[in-house]
């Protein structure tokens, strides 16, 4: 599985833990309000399952991704 | 004191067996012959402050008595604490003569006793009632740096109820003696003429073999020993025998009482509220979380009495530790004597929910989330044999709740995982677990979960 589908899935994962209804999520989708509509509880859970899956994530790096891509190139980055 | 309680039970009971251990079975007279021989000597050794290293046996609860009836004063230290630990502590507390039972390796500032050459050290022309000696012991340490809790042998008998056992009566000890519900057993135990079984290891595996072994009929422990104890015993058939379950030192839930009802359908259920510092305050059996909210309201003259303020639950207790001992340990205790415990509670309807300690509270993007609501829920759920509920620290919401898990055979991580997120859509957004970690087990201390 590609970097890419790894993070959809895990963002999936999270909607799916908050009973969010389903939506489309790739790479170029806006992570927040008016995109995948990750509130601030999802995005600290998306920043603890990325550092627990990467070893790091963006958030604790103090970037802000604005996209699914941006988390991608983050680690692509890295 | 202890003379007097002794005094009791050698008139009704002499030959009744006060002690058994693998290695031997000591009666009420034998024990007491020892203790009074033994405290004879402890009177003649220079210095007030004793103390005692030592794993739990039959020795040590004879020095614990002895010391009590020399008049001296004894702390029993923590058998895990290492040797490089023990000059510190010793000096703190200003430790004339140490007890062991394993030659220390370092050179200790005070006068070291093997205990096993106590047996048989005796001292002649001294009498009873040498007073009211005070017994030491440490807080657990769940939660940080343990205090030592002062406590006179007089106010711990007055916390016990008097209570004739049966002859049958056996009690497990599966507390530690440097710890208060230990200590506590054993008092109760002396108090009401029944028996005590020592078991040498602290697994559950093996306090579960004792208990078949020895006939055991009474056990007190932790909510955590019986999570582990149900996750390995059938719910029949499991062939022990018990009459009374008496659970304490960690908040109870409703789920586990009903678990242990079902494995142990003629055994009376009783959970207790005690602290180290306030002393053993209620018993509830009424088969329900909590304590009832009348408590809040008690007789004139009550010996311990409660209240909640802001969601803290405080205690004024007549017979509680006299307070720390070692320099600068001040209790939380206000002028009126109310001692703040720790512990943060709801009120909901007629019973006082607990919901988690106030150390342990988790900030989640400023609400505050109680540990023990969320972690009831998930010991409650098939699967888990443990759990542990946390605050993780969090770039984006400053606090996120993170649990460490155990999980029993048979159940996939990702089963449980969903499980949990399931069960956990009940509570505030803010309560649901962020973050899981499964886990080959969770350190406990004392059967208890450690939470630093």
């Amino acid at each position: 599985m590609s970097k890419e589908s790894e993070i959809i899935d895990i963002i999936k994962t999270i909607l799916k833990h908050q009973a969010f209804p389903e939506t489309v999520v790739e790479s170029s989708s806006e992570l927040y309000e008016d995109g995948v509509g990750l509130d601030s509880l999802c995005v600290a859970e998306l920043s603890a399952t990325l550092e627990k899956a990467y070893g790091s994530d963006p958030y604790s790096s103090k970037i802000l991704p604005r996209t699914v891509g941006d988390i991608v190139t983050f680690y692509s980055d890295s | 004191m202890i003379e007097a309680k002794f005094g009791d039970a050698l008139a009704r009971f002499p030959y009744r067996p006060f002690l058994l251990s693998s290695s031997e079975e000591l009666t009420y007279s034998q024990i007491f012959r020892r203790c009074r021989s033994l405290s004879a000597y402890l009177r003649g050794l220079k210095g007030a402050m004793l103390a005692c290293h030592m794993a739990d046996s039959v020795e040590l609860v004879i020095i614990m008595l002895a010391a009590g009836m020399s008049g001296k004063t004894l702390l029993v230290l923590n058998r895990d604490f290492t040797c490089q630990q023990l000059p510190d502590l010793l000096q703190r507390y200003d430790v004339d003569v140490l007890f062991v039972d394993v030659t220390p390796s370092v050179k200790l500032p005070c006068v070291v006793l093997d205990s096993a050459t106590l047996q048989g050290k005796t001292s002649i022309g001294l009498t009873d009632g040498f007073g009211n000696g005070e017994i030491h012991i440490l807080t657990s340490g769940t939660t940080g740096q343990p205090k030592c809790a002062r406590y006179t042998w007089s106010d711990l008998f007055a916390q016990v109820s008097d209570r004739p056992a049966k002859a049958t009566e056996r009690w497990l000890l599966a507390y530690r003696l440097n710890h208060f519900a230990g200590l506590q057993m054993l008092v109760h135990v002396l108090c009401n003429g029944s028996s005590l079984v020592l078991v040498e290891s602290s697994s559950v595996a093996q306090a579960l073999q004792a208990i078949k072994n020895f006939s055991v009929t009474h056990v007190s422990s932790t909510p955590t020993f019986w999570r582990y104890a149900l996750a390995t015993l059938p719910t029949t058939g499991h062939g022990l025998r018990l009459e009374q379950i008496t659970l304490g030192s960690e908040p109870v839930s409703a789920a586990l009482l009903e678990q242990l009802s079902k494995t142990f359908p003629d055994a009376r259920i009783v959970h207790i509220y005690a602290s180290t510092e306030a002393g053993s305050c209620v018993s509830v059996s009424d088969m329900r979380a909590g304590l009832p909210a009348k408590i809040l309201n008690p007789n004139a003259g009550a010996a311990v009495e409660f209240r909640v303020v802001e969601n803290e639950l405080y205690i004024r207790s007549a017979h509680g530790m006299i307070g720390y001992a070692g320099a600068g340990e001040i209790a939380d205790r206000d002028g009126e004597g109310w001692l703040a415990t720790g512990d943060m509670v709801s009120i909901e309807g007629d019973r006082i929910l607990f919901t988690g300690r106030r150390s342990e509270t988790i900030n989640v993007g400023g609400v505050k989330v109680h540990p023990l609501e969320v972690e009831n829920l998930i010991t409650a759920l098939p699967g888990v044999k443990i759990a542990r509920v946390y605050g993780k620290q969090n770039p984006v919401a400053g606090q996120i709740v993170a649990v460490d898990l155990v999980a029993m055979e048979g159940y996939s991580e990702r089963e449980v995982e969903d499980a949990i997120h399931e069960t956990c859509l009940v509570t505030n957004r803010h309560a649901r677990p962020r973050n899981i970690n499964f886990v080959d087990e969770i350190a406990t201390s004392n059967y208890k979960l450690k939470r630093q």
